[in-house]
């Protein structure tokens, strides 16, 4: 399957790379710019200074520091210190099934995004052909991984309120999905059962149990939608409006990015999904168009017509000529993307696009004019793993 | 659904399972104790010479079918139980370079299904506040300083417990931030799963095993 063009741009953007702007359907050799990510905190002006928050902060799930410039209550700006925890991953030189068991720990709750990604740019690079099955169950686990991801994320911004009830209620459903993600792949996180040319999937008929916690689910969210203590919370908070954003951010904005529909990596078109928009551009838009994509993901995972069971099988793959793949998904943060070059089996060069140092950028940006108690909302409201976006790969 | 939550919460009546044995998530397979023999190519040298590590090992099923896993979820060492602490427990964070897992999974143990407020274990948003620092993640050159400030600020005795391959021997991704002998308690997995990160707890602190 060929997932990418090189040439103009045919899509909406997806994100940059060391060597590429990325495209729904082609890849663009041009720039390459420099992080996106606000390191620095804006120079203070008379009656301002800085505030800094972490690396061990409560409240903070990973190491990161927060610099806010402020005269006491408003926040004039954000600086973000990511590089705490960096973490150097070295894959070139390595061989394809160390590599895989490396980047999916590049950011383990989005692993099978991750995986997926590498694993399908390694199979453009060397030729594999992968059965219908296998990218069903991709399709699965990517979906199973998104839902997870938002009922965090909508948990976390139900515990920012100190909404004690909704938030423990979808801590319980997120526990539910990660049961059902070890059971249809052996482990919570999908580690080591996504590789090039496989998966280890097993669903029988496990995945029934989704219809109920989808139930659960909306029932509680419509109950948030009811509050007005919550709502007020997240309504005008972190308005974020442009052309080039990316995710849910940028489709809470009005954009239609997902890269499901937009990319002709995975077939997701097939399955009837419908792309969730919003239009205000603030944490209350990004709270909805996650709810909804747990919703629609369910919807989707019901329409698969999934395999019953793929017992995956890893093989040592050697490829002697210099050969290239690249690959786009649409993890639930936004979308991840990664290039590969292969040689004699080992992975000679990669690049790569992650969707957190754009969703840091667009925090930072986002907390100008706010003020201190509208900071963990809009925070958790990007759904941002530092892991990923401190992550330096060679 | 009412626009009451407090009626909402006591309508869905306790979520939490019974007994710790509960805890064991139907199907779970990786990370648990691993069986088998015959020489491997681990590739972070868990298995040699026919033995198996579990500080080392991260679960990756590159040993399948020489090895097979049990779901045998009882995978740690403590040195010593101490039972000092049997009444509650206040741990303090500190994420060295992890990938998010360990930090998602030992929050876990507070979702409703294992509700770990109820065991005396709760976490802490300073060291000061804290019985004992938990360690996660391979070794970063700026968090170094942080993590050697947080052990120094927790009362004495400060107990280091070492969560997950990556704190404990650096897993695939680098060393381990601190040397083996400091922690009191070592749990394995990539990550831990929530039973594994609870019962070693319940050990450490010299509970009865069925954890009631």
């Amino acid at each position: 399957m060929r997932c990418f063009d090189i040439g103009g741009k045919v899509g909406p953007f997806l994100g940059e790379s060391q060597r590429y702007i990325i495209f729904g359907k082609t890849i663009m050799p041009e720039h390459p710019l420099e992080s996106p990510v606000i390191r620095i905190p804006p120079s203070k002006k008379a009656g301002e200074f800085q505030l800094t928050y972490g690396p061990l902060a409560g409240g903070m799930l990973e190491s990161v520091t927060l610099k806010f410039i402020t005269p006491g209550e408003i926040i004039r700006g954000v600086g973000v210190e990511d590089k705490f925890k960096a973490r150097e991953i070295k894959v070139s030189g390595r061989t394809i099934q160390d590599a895989i068991l490396m980047i999916e720990r590049l950011n383990g709750f989005h692993a099978a995004s991750h995986s997926i990604a590498f694993s399908m740019a390694v199979e453009e690079a060397i030729g594999i052909n992968v059965p219908e099955e296998i990218l069903k169950a991709r399709m699965a686990m990517l979906e199973l991984e998104r839902i997870r991801s938002h009922l965090h994320v909508v948990a976390s911004l139900a515990e920012a309120d100190s909404f004690a009830v909704p938030s423990k209620r979808l801590s319980y459903l997120s526990e539910k999905v990660t049961r059902l993600i070890s059971q249809v792949s052996g482990h919570r996180y999908f580690f080591g059962s996504i590789f090039p040319g496989g998966v280890f999937f097993s669903n029988g008929d496990k995945l029934n149990g989704l219809s109920s916690i989808g139930e659960e689910f909306n029932s509680i969210y419509e109950g948030l939608l009811s509050s007005k203590i919550f709502l007020s919370r997240l309504k005008g908070n972190g308005i974020l409006q442009g052309e080039k954003i990316i995710g849910p951010a940028g489709r809470a904005a009005g954009i239609s990015n997902d890269a499901r529909l937009h990319s002709g990596c995975l077939s997701f078109g097939k399955t009837g999904l419908r792309e969730i928009t919003y239009a205000d551009g603030d944490a209350y838009a990004r709270f909805r168009v996650r709810s909804d994509e747990i919703l629609e993901s369910i919807r989707v995972i019901e329409n698969l017509d999934l395999p019953a069971e793929i017992e995956g099988k890893q093989r040592e793959v050697f490829f002697e000529e210099l050969s290239k793949g690249a690959a786009i998904v649409e993890s639930p943060s936004g979308p991840i993307f990664y290039y590969v070059e292969v040689k004699d089996g080992l992975i000679h060069s990669i690049d790569y696009s992650f969707p957190s140092p754009f969703n840091i950028s667009y925090f930072a940006r986002s907390m100008k004019g706010k003020v201190f108690t509208d900071f963990q909302f809009n925070w958790e409201s990007y759904g941002i793993w530092i892991s990923e976006s401190s992550a330096v790969i060679s | 659904m009412t626009k009451y939550w407090f009626l909402n919460g006591i309508r869905r009546r306790i979520l939490t399972e019974k007994d710790l044995s509960a805890y064991k998530n139907p199907g779970l397979l990786w990370p648990s104790r691993i069986e088998g023999h015959g020489e491997v190519k681990c590739p972070v040298d868990a298995i040699s010479s026919g033995g198996w590590n579990s500080e080392k090992c991260i679960f990756c099923r590159r040993c399948v079918p020489s090895y097979t896993p049990t779901g045998d979820q009882e995978i740690y060492n403590t040195e010593k139980s101490d039972p000092v602490f049997r009444k509650s427990f206040h741990i303090f964070l500190v994420d060295s370079g992890t990938c998010g897992a360990c930090n998602t999974e030992i929050n876990s143990i507070f979702a409703p299904q294992y509700d770990a407020n109820r065991l005396g274990i709760f976490v802490t948003s300073t060291p000061r506040d804290a019985d004992a620092i938990v360690v996660m993640g391979v070794y970063t050159e700026k968090m170094q300083e942080p993590l050697k400030r947080a052990i120094e600020a927790v009362p004495k005795p400060a107990i280091v417990i070492g969560l997950g391959a990556c704190a404990l021997s650096g897993g695939i991704l680098g060393k381990n931030p601190l040397d083996r002998e400091v922690y009191f308690t070592r749990i394995s997995g990539c990550p831990p799963s929530p039973y594994t990160i609870i019962r070693a707890l319940e050990e450490m602190r010299n509970r009865r095993r069925d954890g009631r």
